[in-house]
């Protein structure tokens, strides 16, 4: 289990990367860690991977602080993916291991059925730059599992991957998991955290603008939340007393109602003109909590851009 | 910082990089190009040329050019038999204008140049020659050296000496070299061998260090750009990963010098003794390995703080220029050894290494300098080390944008 506990970080220069962080992962929870590019998700996980040193706060892994032994047991999986492109996928993955201080024979042990399981088996003894893209970032994931961490750290794990390839590291990681690791899962992917993800930190500038499980703040936001889908204008759907804020997409709106106002009212309103075709008061997504909770002005139009994409 | 790791990224580099086509092309193209570099120079300089070459002169006097014709017939032949210059007499009444319309003739190559015998030559000593290409020294030498003689057997006639005499008095000396050792032996030398074995292992030394340190800089950068840094980082700390990449291409160069070593011993064995090389094989190795500490931990410092390839090459570049400095002061060293500007430079650590091997190969030094130049190469090394680690820690992680004088600055001046 992590425990991270008011850590900040200033770079020269007076940028302050993380401001005041604490969060923590338990295990077998899967924790996503959101937030626009510069928010201080990468300086967070150096510091929590002891690559760089906080200028305050501490960081416990099982409650001891982390230092270089910590490492052993921590995976780590960097956004940018690379390999040594000359060199055969079992030397790569042993020496991974070896770094991890995991001894040649147990690792030959293990490698092999983790080959298979990706659908690589009898593959070790091929050069990296034989693989294609995708089994390429197969082979990463493995040097970040090899040695069985209690924490695993997946910084953006399903980009750049096929449907198929998708589910089968979504089952891989859903089994680490059950297998009581605690992971870190760093991504922009909106729709994949919310399938994934047991616990949620959105960090916006350096601070956790949001924190807790899931449910909770899932929860936290439906009470008064409607979407519908429909036909024919719909603009004047903000202008009308029980609706309190509406995101308007062509033949979509999120609804969020007055205090006070029920369903029915706002349908009676709204039937009179146009087409409703299918209505939700499931939960609200999670860009729609982030967007009311930061306001949309304070995350950075690039991260926006980036996860209204995935909800179209 | 655990042994066990920095021998792990040490035993990756050395393992992964000795398989590879590049080392093992290194591995033998170098002493090649080491032998060519220092041998194929010399035997062009001393080859004979094979054409006959045609020169003009203008006999001031008008009794020499006959005699200097058949002189030089006699002397210079080629394998062929035919004579190996050819003296064409320049006629015309006028010295300026026979000079204006040689100097067209020589310029349209007709003749490779042309000699002014003046009238007044045996009184002003003095002869001119004309030429598009006044450097080879060879030719030049020689006709004047003919010249010379006849005049001065000319003089020694008109005062009654006799010729068959003077020549037998003049006979030129020939010096034998015998190179005195340390151990006592003399064994006969020449010039020609005791500089190539000095100038092979300056040479080896510098191609030894360079390359490897230039291997260094290039794996850094790869493993910088492809983000595998970040992965070593998280099982590894910097300094494990710099130490052991130093120790790894270390053992790299190692293998490549003994290599080389070895091939120096029966290369010298073949030619037969006298290659400085292999008898100073042990220190030679001790300074290739000292001045790899020192140039490969310069250049992983700086190396660091590279983004790209080309910025990575720029930097490496201009610390290969520091350490083939050692070339510009051979003749000075060839010349006087133990002298005070050797005993300099053989303290400035950028130079330990590759002069000290170039001095010891040509005559070795006393003791107390070995002893106090190896002491200046460690304290040296822990110096770089200490420097550079403190930029690499930072350096690696730097990505996109280089990592401005000022902030390295700043870097050095933080406590670690």
């Amino acid at each position: 289990m992590l425990n991270i506990n008011n850590l900040s970080k200033t770079f020269r220069g007076g940028v302050v990367a993380v401001d005041d962080l604490s969060f923590s992962v338990n295990d077998q929870r899967i924790c996503g860690i959101l937030g626009p590019n510069g928010a201080g998700k990468t300086t967070t996980i150096r510091m929590i991977l002891n690559i760089i040193q906080p200028d305050f706060g501490s960081i416990t892994l099982n409650n001891l602080p982390i230092t270089e032994a910590s490492k052993n047991v921590l995976g780590y999986l960097p956004e940018e993916r690379g390999l040594y492109k000359k060199s055969t996928i079992e030397n790569t993955l042993l020496y991974f291991a070896s770094l991890k201080r995991v001894t040649p024979a147990t690792a030959r042990k293990m490698i092999e059925p983790w080959l298979e399981r990706f659908n690589l088996g009898g593959m070790g003894k091929r050069k990296v730059e034989e693989l294609s893209k995708g089994n390429q970032q197969k082979v990463q994931f493995i040097a970040a599992v090899l040695h069985n961490p209690d924490l695993l750290i997946l910084d953006e794990p399903f980009s750049g991957l096929d449907p198929l390839n998708q589910i089968l590291f979504k089952e891989v990681v859903l089994d680490l998991r059950k297998q009581g690791k605690a992971i870190i899962f760093c991504t922009h992917q909106l729709e994949s955290a919310e399938t994934i993800c047991d616990d949620i930190l959105l960090i916006n500038k350096g601070k956790a603008v949001l924190n807790g499980s899931l449910e909770s703040i899932k929860q936290q936001f439906t009470h008064n939340t409607i979407r519908i889908e429909f036909e024919g204008d719909g603009s004047f759907i903000p202008q009308l007393p029980s609706v309190r804020l509406a995101k308007l997409e062509s033949g979509k709106a999120e609804i969020e109602l007055e205090d006070g106002y029920s369903t029915n009212q706002l349908l009676s309103e709204i039937l009179p003109h146009i087409q409703i075709n299918n209505l939700d008061k499931s939960a609200p997504s999670l860009l729609s909590i982030f967007t009311s909770v930061v306001g949309a002005e304070n995350l950075t139009s690039d991260f926006l851009s980036q996860t209204s994409k995935e909800l179209k | 910082m655990t042994l066990s790791k920095l021998l792990m990224v040490a035993r990756w580099e050395f393992t992964e990089k000795i398989r590879t086509k590049a080392f093992l092309v290194a591995l033998f193209l170098t002493p090649l190009l080491t032998v060519a570099f220092s041998i194929i120079p010399t035997l062009l300089a001393t080859k004979e040329n094979d054409e006959e070459k045609t020169f003009a002169l203008y006999d001031g006097t008008g009794l020499l050019s006959k005699t200097v014709q058949e002189t030089i017939n006699s002397k210079y032949i080629l394998k062929n038999g035919k004579p190996m210059y050819q003296l064409v007499p320049a006629v015309g009444t006028n010295l300026d204008k026979i000079i204006s319309e040689y100097k067209l003739r020589v310029l349209s190559q007709e003749f490779v140049g042309i000699f002014i015998i003046p009238a007044g030559i045996k009184k002003d000593r003095k002869l001119t020659y004309y030429s598009p290409n006044v450097a080879n020294v060879r030719e030049i030498e020689r006709i004047g050296n003919v010249i010379e003689k006849i005049i001065i057997e000319d003089e020694l006639r008109k005062n009654n000496v006799d010729i068959a005499k003077y020549r037998a008095i003049s006979k030129p000396l020939d010096t034998e070299l015998i190179k005195v050792t340390k151990d006592g032996k003399t064994e006969e030398s020449d010039f020609l061998k005791q500089f190539m074995g000095a100038y092979a292992s300056l040479f080896l030394i510098i191609i030894l260090i360079t390359t490897t340190g230039q291997a260094l800089v290039r794996s850094l950068l790869e493993e910088k750009n492809n983000r595998i840094m970040e992965v070593l980082l998280s099982s590894c700390s910097s300094r494990e990963l710099m130490f052991g990449k130093l120790l790894g291409l270390g053992g790299l160069g190692l293998v490549q010098g003994g290599v080389w070593g070895l091939l120096a011993v029966i290369a010298s064995s073949q030619i037969g003794s006298g290659l400085a090389l292999t008898a100073h094989l042990p220190i030679i190795l001790l300074y290739a390995i000292l001045g790899y500490l020192f140039y490969a931990s310069l250049m992983i410092g700086i190396g660091s703080t590279a983004t790209t390839e080309q910025e990575a090459q720029n930097i490496t570049g201009y610390i290969i220029m520091l350490s083939v400095m050692p070339f510009m002061f051979i003749m000075v060293l060839l010349e006087n050894p133990n002298g005070t500007m050797a005993k300099v430079l053989s303290y400035i650590p950028f130079l330990t290494p590759s002069i000290m091997t170039f001095r010891i190969s040509v005559q070795t030094p006393e003791l107390w300098e070995i002893l106090l130049s190896i002491v200046v190469m460690l304290v040296s090394i822990a110096g770089v080390i200490y420097l550079s680690s403190k930029i690499f820690t930072v350096g690696i992680l730097s990505y996109g944008k280089r990592l401005t004088l000022a902030e390295v600055w700043h870097l050095l001046k933080a406590k670690s």
